[in-house]
């Protein structure tokens, strides 16, 4: 079969052939096994240093997290006896002393724990009296990245991606709604006092109802 | 001179006046406009808005207009950063790519390229009106963006990406020597090669230059992709800057853009202007800006008086449109 090598593209053919050699040089990109990303993922947010065998699990992590970072940052998250004042004083100021913030959305968040009294027992919320304002911790079903976005805890850029990073919110609230919305359930009773630790959202003004909207991440008998 | 040349030269060189007599202005009024620092200030501040208005200068003269490559900018922006912090993951093949500067740079590209190319068929294949075509794409492109990053800016890229935007070889910031190079071969495939008149004739006479042979659809589709390449460099340069892909990157953008291209003489209509007039667009932004931050001027009062020159560069353009017509 005759070619006709007049025929073939001059130019492009070059361009092509110049191309895949500067791509040697510089390549796009490079082929890693999946795995390794899991463990260097785990290793940077739980500041261990430990690999972890296999690709990411958020619900490994999540358990892990919960245990050995969530409940000692509860213990010293900030009082509700600081903040129940200074957001009745200026929410603003208050967001600006207390709050966290996440992402672009401009939510604040709080993480706080405080003692109070239960004024009432609703389908979805347990409401109590906090330092003489109402606070309502939820009780379910759970939707949103409170939890995730409002502990400081976890960065966005820790984790391989952004799919791994929402899975998390998924894993926190299934958490929640396993080990402490029971809790609450079996010991909201009107009058009973309540301690707990959570995240709530920040108000931007003061309205009425409850002052903050809390979802609670430990809930224990008041001393 | 005559009183037609005189208008004619006042018509020809009005940026670069306008440009002037701010310049001289400023520096009476400010000292420190008229510094070393501030000049190369100037020129990083207008590189991102100059490579967006390059592409959208031979998207306009070929009679479309594009108002996504802000939307475009943000996305490329987000990907490129994305890809080369964690890579792309491909479960399926238990592997995973890890993107190195060259493919970051690429990929931001190929994403504006991309969104280009499909405003580019919206408006030949489905005869879109240009406005409706890219006014979609900026909302598509500002929702990928927020899907692909989740809300979070992509932070800690590193100083070989970072280098990009804040480096400074031979004493001339990165993104100035990027642009210039984009700016300067764009003005030479404007002004001299056969794509570059083909793109002026399709937008003074649509009609005509598809009488004479022109493949209108292609070269109108190559400018909106070109536009798109171009707002992927912007992306890429303006996360470097920030050393971080932020999900609103390029919001506004291409107001500014537009404002640029209108102010460097470039007819909203069609079928006239330059890249040179564009890039005087950009620096008298860049210096209106500049100045009436050192001036201290209230920035709410800043974009009044953006808007206000945007309008009054509109109007000397038509008023010399309507006397170029009765002459």
């Amino acid at each position: 079969m005759a070619v006709s090598v007049q025929k073939i593209p001059t130019i492009p053919f070059a361009a092509v052939c110049v191309s895949g050699i500067a791509l040697c040089f510089f390549p796009l990109f490079r082929v890693v096994p999946l795995q390794t990303k899991g463990a260097v993922a785990t290793a940077a947010v739980t500041g261990s240093g430990d690999a972890a065998p296999a690709a990411f699990d958020p619900a490994a992590f999540t358990e892990k997290f919960w245990r050995e970072r969530l409940t000692p940052a509860a213990a010293r998250a900030t009082d509700s006896t600081a903040l129940v004042p200074a957001l009745r004083r200026d929410p603003a100021a208050a967001a600006k002393q207390f709050a966290r913030v996440a992402g672009v959305g401009g939510s604040g968040y709080y993480f706080f724990r405080g003692t109070g009294r239960v004024t009432a027992v609703e389908r979805n919320r347990v409401l109590l009296d906090l330092d003489g304002v109402t606070v309502a911790l939820g009780t379910g079903p759970l939707f949103g990245n409170t939890v995730r976005d409002g502990t400081g805890l976890l960065n966005v850029n820790d984790f391989p991606g952004l799919a791994e990073f929402n899975a998390l919110s998924a894993e926190l609230n299934r958490l929640v709604e396993a080990q402490v919305f029971p809790v609450l359930r079996e010991r909201a009773r009107v009058g009973a006092t309540l301690a707990f630790a959570g995240c709530a959202e920040a108000p931007e003004s003061i309205e009425s109802g409850p002052l903050l909207v809390v979802v609670p991440v430990e809930i224990s008998a008041a001393p | 001179m005559t009183r037609p040349a005189s208008r004619e030269f006042l018509a020809r060189f009005q940026s670069l006046l306008a440009l002037v007599v701010m310049a001289v202005v400023l520096s009476l009024l400010s000292d420190k406009f008229l510094t070393t620092d501030n000049g190369w200030n100037i020129l990083r501040q207008i590189s991102v808005n100059l490579c967006l208005s390059v592409g959208l200068t031979l998207v306009i003269v070929s009679g479309g207009i594009d108002l996504s490559v802000g939307a475009t900018l943000g996305l490329a922006g987000a990907v490129a950063a994305g890809l080369f912090k964690s890579g792309l993951p491909l479960p399926v093949l238990g592997v995973r790519l890890d993107f190195t500067l060259t493919g970051a740079i690429v990929a931001a590209i190929v994403v504006g390229l991309a969104l280009g190319a499909v405003n580019g068929l919206a408006v030949t294949a489905l005869r879109l009106p240009p406005f409706i075509a890219t006014l979609g794409m900026l909302s598509i492109g500002r929702g990928l963006t927020m899907l692909w990053t989740g809300g979070f800016p992509i932070t800690d890229l590193g100083p070989r990406f970072g280098y990009l935007g804040t480096g400074a070889p031979l004493g001339v910031p990165m993104p100035v020597w990027i642009v210039a190079t984009l700016a300067g071969w764009f003005a030479l495939v404007a002004r001299h090669s056969v794509f570059g008149r083909h793109v002026y004739a399709v937008g003074s006479n649509e009609l005509t230059a598809r009488l004479a042979g022109l493949a209108v659809a292609r070269i109108r589709f190559s400018v909106y992709a070109l536009a798109g390449a171009l707002a992927g460099v912007a992306g890429l340069l303006v996360t470097a800057r920030l050393d971080s892909a932020q999900p609103t990157a390029g919001l506004g953008y291409e107001l500014d853009a537009i404002a640029a291209v209108v102010i460097g003489g470039t007819s909203l209509s069609g079928g006239r202007g330059t890249i040179g007039g564009t890039v005087l667009g950009c620096l008298i932004i860049g210096v209106l800006n500049n100045g009436l931050f050192l001036l201290n001027v209230s920035p709410f009062w800043q974009q009044v008086i953006k808007g206000a020159v945007i309008l009054l560069a509109v109007a000397i353009d038509k008023l010399n449109a309507s006397s170029r017509d009765t002459t």
